[in-house]
């Protein structure tokens, strides 16, 4: 875990602490959840994740500051200046990844949060831009015409993946070239395991038939992981697939036995 | 049902598979253990002696791969054989990392009850020391 470095994404300001005090009044601290493309056996995505002193599984939810889209904003711009200078850091060093920046579709959606927003955002050099991946969630009931409007702010950047609320399930339709990938993040304690293995099965084949790659957040345990590789989930992220890391410097192969380290212990390898 | 007939314990979450291979195997004069998952399978293997195990990958509460390693653990020297339908595509092959955990034989689903005799057939009798992989 890694406490919020004092330096800017472009090197022209300093945001710190105390631009925002609705946001934190207390030292955000971040962490970073690895995620898993299962078709290429790679880590090259690391989602930034501030930490608010919550339990290691409240860790693995994106983050709201109450129900407040401008302190949400505020957040998202810390969280961007923070993966900012992490990616500075890594390109000082030679080092290539991706980083996963979580973004209120709020903070996108409307002009004062946008600029509370973009005011960081338009700072951010191309290069580092490039190496970054938004992370678009709580979406609510947005219409896909909002997505195609919206995103297109947050073009120069990797990717763009967007969470879909599960009762959208059957209405994923396209929204925009700019989106990468669309999927769900679980619930800390899913309650009916067979239920949630139809679901992810049924918004991985509308999410291909539209022509995403479906992915999947939070994932806790190897049976619901298993159920989503073999619908065609792309992405997963979650505690059984790899903890989360406090400071990511590189892309790593990760295979599916990687999954089972207790393996290792019985077979002796 | 003869005195010396071999147990099977079959583990799959599909009730169809479960009862077909049950129907099937007793009428060949086998003795069959059913569970729904793997957990399920781990109780059942630890009340009795159990010839043979028939996995499958695919189930919600404990998947197959978790409980190989974990039978393998527990008992070393039981025939599991793994099996699934899951997953043909690119990328990994649930199979083949079934293998790597030590499964002593794969199945690529549809499951028939002849294939799964053959598998039982083709075991070692006890005490022989063979340990042959076969794949259906």
């Amino acid at each position: 875990m890694t406490v919020e470095p004092k330096f800017s994404a472009t090197g022209q300001r300093s945001i710190g602490a105390e631009e925002s005090p609705a946001v934190a009044p207390h030292a955000f601290a971040y962490s970073f959840r690895p995620i898993w493309d299962c078709k290429m056996n790679v880590i090259l995505i690391y989602l930034c994740q501030p930490i608010t002193g919550e339990t290691e599984a409240a860790a693995y939810k994106f983050c709201s500051v109450k129900d407040n889209e401008e302190e949400n904003a505020l957040l998202d711009r810390r969280v961007l200046l923070h993966c900012a200078g992490h990616m500075q850091e890594l390109h000082r060093n030679g080092q290539r990844l991706l980083l996963g920046v979580p973004l209120h579709f709020s903070t996108l959606a409307h002009s004062r949060t946008w600029n509370l927003f973009n005011d960081a955002f338009r700072g951010i050099t191309q290069k580092v831009l490039r190496d970054m991946v938004f992370i678009v969630h709580d979406l609510g009931e947005v219409p896909d015409i909002r997505l195609v409007q919206e995103l297109p702010k947050l073009a120069g950047s990797r990717h763009v993946l967007c969470t879909i609320e599960r009762s959208k399930l059957n209405e994923v339709r396209s929204a925009g070239s700019i989106i990468h990938a669309l999927g769900f993040e679980l619930a800390e304690n899913e309650p009916d395991e067979i239920k949630l293995n139809g679901q992810i099965k049924s918004m991985a084949s509308s999410v291909i038939k539209t022509g995403y790659e479906p992915f999947l957040l939070a994932v806790a345990n190897t049976s619901c992981a298993l159920h989503a590789m073999a619908a065609g989930v792309r992405y997963l992220e979650g505690p059984v697939i790899h903890p989360m890391v406090a400071d990511p410097h590189c892309a790593k192969t990760h295979k599916l036995e990687h999954l089972y380290p207790q393996h290792r212990a019985v077979s002796g390898k | 049902m003869s005195k010396g007939a071999k147990t099977v314990l079959i583990a799959d979450d599909d009730d169809l598979i479960l009862a077909s291979c049950k129907f099937s195997l007793e009428r060949k004069g086998y003795r069959v253990l059913l569970a729904a998952h793997g957990g399920e399978a781990l109780a059942q293997i630890g009340l009795q002696p159990v010839d043979a195990v028939f996995l499958d990958i695919l189930m919600p509460h404990q998947e197959g791969l978790e409980t190989l390693i974990e039978m393998r653990r527990q008992f070393p020297d039981i025939p599991i054989f793994v099996m699934t339908g899951g997953w043909r595509g690119s990328g990994p092959d649930f199979l083949s990392i079934a293998q790597k955990f030590g499964a002593s034989g794969i199945i690529r689903k549809p499951l028939t009850p002849a294939a799964m005799i053959n598998l039982i057939e083709g075991l070692p009798q006890k005490g022989t020391g063979d340990s042959t992989t076969k794949s259906a």
